[in-house]
Order: structure tokens, then C-alpha cells, then sequence
């Protein structure tokens, strides 16, 4: 067993690394593609060296003869393959099933609204040009829309990753001493760097559908004033993806926030988990509702509060 | 676990979905690398300013709207330009909108200001 988790321990640190050079690229060049192009192939690669560790079948048959090198080899194998299971029935969970379900399902109204966009009025306030714009069929912007498309992918496959190496409290306390505080110090400096906007925008339930993926970077310009204190992340997911996008995100927290809540309440269970998890999500959703301005530096954030999160949710469904 | 597996088909789509969703950022990573090319970029910039240019005709905008139009039209010509300093194609077609676009603001009853038109570079031939 011990074998396994020094394994995991090194691919934990490997997930660790790249995610703090990413990080530290999206930060020190906010607009460099490349950094995402890299980043997008790199975590994918990543992705795939973890899905094929989990699906190996290392079981090897019972060996005949029983002698003490080959029950220690078997034994070891069988640990391994137990300690894959135990990760595999995680993900087996309802929660998980419920926000790949839901993650595809954005990711596929993502691709259908920058295809199909749609005219938009926004809050029936200052919607001329808007509405003009939009109605005159503007050509997809692919370049706009790839970029788009693989930031949502890597968040995707970054939860993914870290949500497999949920099962050790070694690698969560590893991140917790790590992670965490960059996390909030990130937090605390978009928070004095950063415009924000009290009390908020929230997109009224009248246009489902959006001007599609990277419409809201060219829109920004040609936005009023009035409309410029709430251009916050929502605000753009709005703009590009309707209510249904703009909120639907959201949703795909719940069964994790549900889990969290459930913790807390538990008495008999870890509660300090569980509690930064929580704590965690409101700084993300504050981050997504209120900031207006260096959207790169948050989305380096983002990812950062994203791994910590999904780290706690993870152990969150673990029967200890 | 308050949650508990319903059928072994959840795992296999589980695991099938992040095997696409790998699959998926990867191409995209290749593709952003490959239309990472800096004249693709200038071209796709120019059809939407095409488009805006478009919509500045067509339609009967307060002036503030068209004024801010315009200058989003010369930002995107602006930023064209300087990802591909004095390429051919991409000069002949900011040259063109250059015109057309001088031509739409003068037609206007109180003429547009063209803001970042003169730090538009061109090379000499689309001249």
C-alpha cells in the first residue's frame, strides 16, 4: 500500500507543479494565448495518464504455489487495484455523475450558442447598439471561441484530476498548507488591484440564449458606462451564454454544497474540511459576482480555489 | 456516502466523458497553437470589424452609438495591424476599410472622429 501511495504521492506532486506554473503563466502573461494552448495540451495528456492508471487491470491471476516473494507481489498488486476502486466507486457517486452530466450539458449549450447566437437585450436598458450588432449575424470568431472553449475545458479536467486524489488526507493537508493560502492571498489582491461592483448585476430569466463563446471580450467595448460597473464574469457569461449558461453554472456546485453542508452538520465527521470547502465556494462565487476588472488574474485564481474545492467536496463522500 | 452508485453504465461514462473532455482541450490546444498564426488572427479581427462597418451603414444609431462603433471598428483595424506589421493582404484590406470607413464617417449629418486611424500602419505596395 505503501508503494501505491508513494506513486501517488509523486503524480500528486507532478499535479501540484504544473498547476502552480500554469497558474503563475496565466498571472504573469494575462493575454498570451500560448499559455492556454500549452496548458490545454499538457492537462490533457495529464488527463489521460490518470484515466489509464485508473482503468489498468494490475490484478494478476492467484499465483499456485504460495511462496514469500510471490505473496508479497501478489499482495501488493491487489492493494493497488483495491486502492483504484476505492477512487472508481468515488466517482461512481451520484454527486459526480450528476456534475459530469451537467458539465457536459454546458459545455454542449456552449457550442450550440456560438453556432445559433441570438440577439440579446440587455435589462431593456441601453440596447441599441446591442441589438443592432447582434441581429446583423456577426461571423463566428473562432479564434474568440476556441480560446473560450479551452478555459472551460481546463477547469474541467483540473477538477477532475484533483477530485481523484481526494482520498489521501496526506495530499489534502498537502494542499491545504499550499494551495489555500495562495488561494486567499490571490483573493485579497484581485480584491485591492481589481474594480468590483456592489450590489452586483444579476441577469434577469428573459433571454435563454446567448451571442456565444468570446462575443462578451468584443461587446466590452462598445458597452455604455452604466453597463460597464456590472460587466463581471456573470454579467459576460451572460451576454455569451443566456441565463441558462449564466446560472446554469452555478448549479453544477450544488451536490458538492450539499455535501459540504451535510458534513458540517454531521456531527461524528470531519467538520474543518468541509468548512473551508464552503468558505471556499462563496469566495468563488463573490470573485465570479462581483469583480469587474483583470478577468485572466481571476481565472488564475479561480483554478486554484477550483482544486482546493473539489479536493474537499471529493473527501467530502468518502466513508472514513 | 449519502450518494450511491445506481449502475455500473455511470462509471463507464464517467471515465468515457473525461476521456473526450481530454481528447477535446487537446485539440483545442493544437488549434489555438495553429491559429495562434499571427495573419489568421488579423483576418478574423477584420471580418468582425467588416461586420460592425456593416451595421454603422445599415442602421440609424444615436451618434454616441456610432461614435463608440467606430472607435471599437478602429481598435479591432488597430490591433489587425499590429499583429502582422506590414503584411501584404492584411494591409490592402485595412487600407480598403480605411477608405470605406473615412468615407462613412464624413456621409454622417455630425462627421465621426476617427481616433486611432492614423496609428494604423500599412506597408508601402497597399499603398
Amino acid at each position: 500500500m505503501s508503494q501505491v501511495f508513494l506513486e501517488e504521492r509523486r503524480s500528486y506532486l507532478l499535479f501540484l507543479g504544473l498547476l502552480f506554473l500554469t497558474v503563475l503563466f496565466i498571472f504573469a502573461f494575462p493575454s498570451a494565448v500560448l499559455t492556454y494552448a500549452f496548458a490545454a495540451i499538457i492537462w490533457g495528456l495529464l488527463g489521460f495518464v490518470r484515466l489509464s492508471y485508473f482503468l489498468q487491470n494490475n490484478l494478476k491471476p492467484f499465483p499456485k504455489i504460495l511462496d514469500l516473494p510471490s505473496t508479497i507481489l501478489f499482495g501488493l498488486s491487489k492493494e493497488d487495484q483495491e486502492a483504484k476502486e476505492f477512487v472508481i466507486k468515488r466517482l461512481d457517486g451520484m454527486d459526480f455523475v450528476f456534475w459530469t452530466i451537467c458539465g457536459v450539458g454546458l459545455m454542449a449549450w456552449m457550442i450550440y450558442c456560438s453556432f445559433h447566437p441570438a440577439a440579446l437585450s440587455i435589462n431593456g436598458k441601453n440596447t441599441m447598439v446591442f441589438e443592432h450588432v447582434a441581429s446583423h449575424s456577426l461571423p463566428i470568431n473562432y479564434y474568440d471561441l476556441a480560446l473560450s472553449l479551452t478555459q472551460y475545458g481546463l477547469i474541467g479536467i483540473i477538477v477532475f484530476l484533483s477530485f481523484t486524489y481526494s482520498h489521501s488526507r496526506t495530499l489534502i493537508k498537502w494542499t491545504f498548507y499550499s494551495i489555500v493560502p495562495v488561494y486567499f492571498l490571490a483573493v485579497i489582491s484581485s480584491f485591492i488591484l481589481f474594480k468590483g461592483a456592489l450590489p452586483g448585476y444579476f441577469p434577469p430569466l428573459d433571454s435563454a440564449k446567448g451571442m456565444g463563446l468570446g462575443a462578451a471580450t468584443g461587446k466590452a467595448s462598445m458597452m455604455t458606462e452604466a453597463m460597464r460597473t456590472h460587466d463581471t464574469a456573470l454579467f459576460r457569461r451572460y451576454i455569451e451564454l443566456g441565463w441558462v449558461g449564466a446560472y446554469g453554472l452555478y448549479v453544477l456546485f450544488l451536490p458538492a454544497c450539499f455535501l459540504l453542508v451535510r458534513n458540517i452538520a454531521h456531527r461524528t465527521r470531519a467538520t474543518i474540511r468541509p468548512f473551508i470547502g464552503i468558505v471556499i465556494v462563496l469566495t468563488l462565487f463573490l470573485l465570479d459576482m462581483y469583480m469587474t476588472e483583470g478577468f485572466a488574474f481571476l481565472y488564475g485564481a479561480k483554478l486554484l480555489g477550483l482544486v482546493c474545492f473539489a479536493l474537499c467536496w471529493g473527501a467530502a463522500g468518502y466513508r472514513r | 456516502m449519502p450518494f450511491k452508485s445506481h449502475s455500473a453504465n455511470s462509471r463507464s461514462f464517467i471515465l468515457g466523458s473525461m476521456s473526450v473532455l481530454s481528447t477535446f482541450i487537446i485539440i483545442l490546444g493544437v488549434s489555438l497553437c495553429l491559429i495562434q498564426s499571427p495573419q489568421k488572427r488579423a483576418h478574423s479581427y477584420l471580418d468582425i470589424a467588416d461586420s460592425y462597418t456593416q451595421a454603422l451603414q445599415e442602421f440609424s444609431l444615436s451618434t454616441a452609438d456610432e461614435q463608440a462603433l467606430l472607435t471599437h471598428i478602429e481598435n479591432l483595424m488597430y490591433k489587425a495591424s499590429v499583429i502582422t506589421p506590414y503584411h501584404d493582404d492584411v494591409s490592402k484590406r485595412l487600407l480598403a476599410m480605411q477608405e470605406n470607413l473615412t468615407m462613412t464617417s464624413f456621409k454622417k449629418e455630425d462627421p465621426l472622429k476617427l481616433t486611432y486611424m492614423s496609428e494604423i500602419s500599412f506597408t508601402a505596395d497597399a499603398r
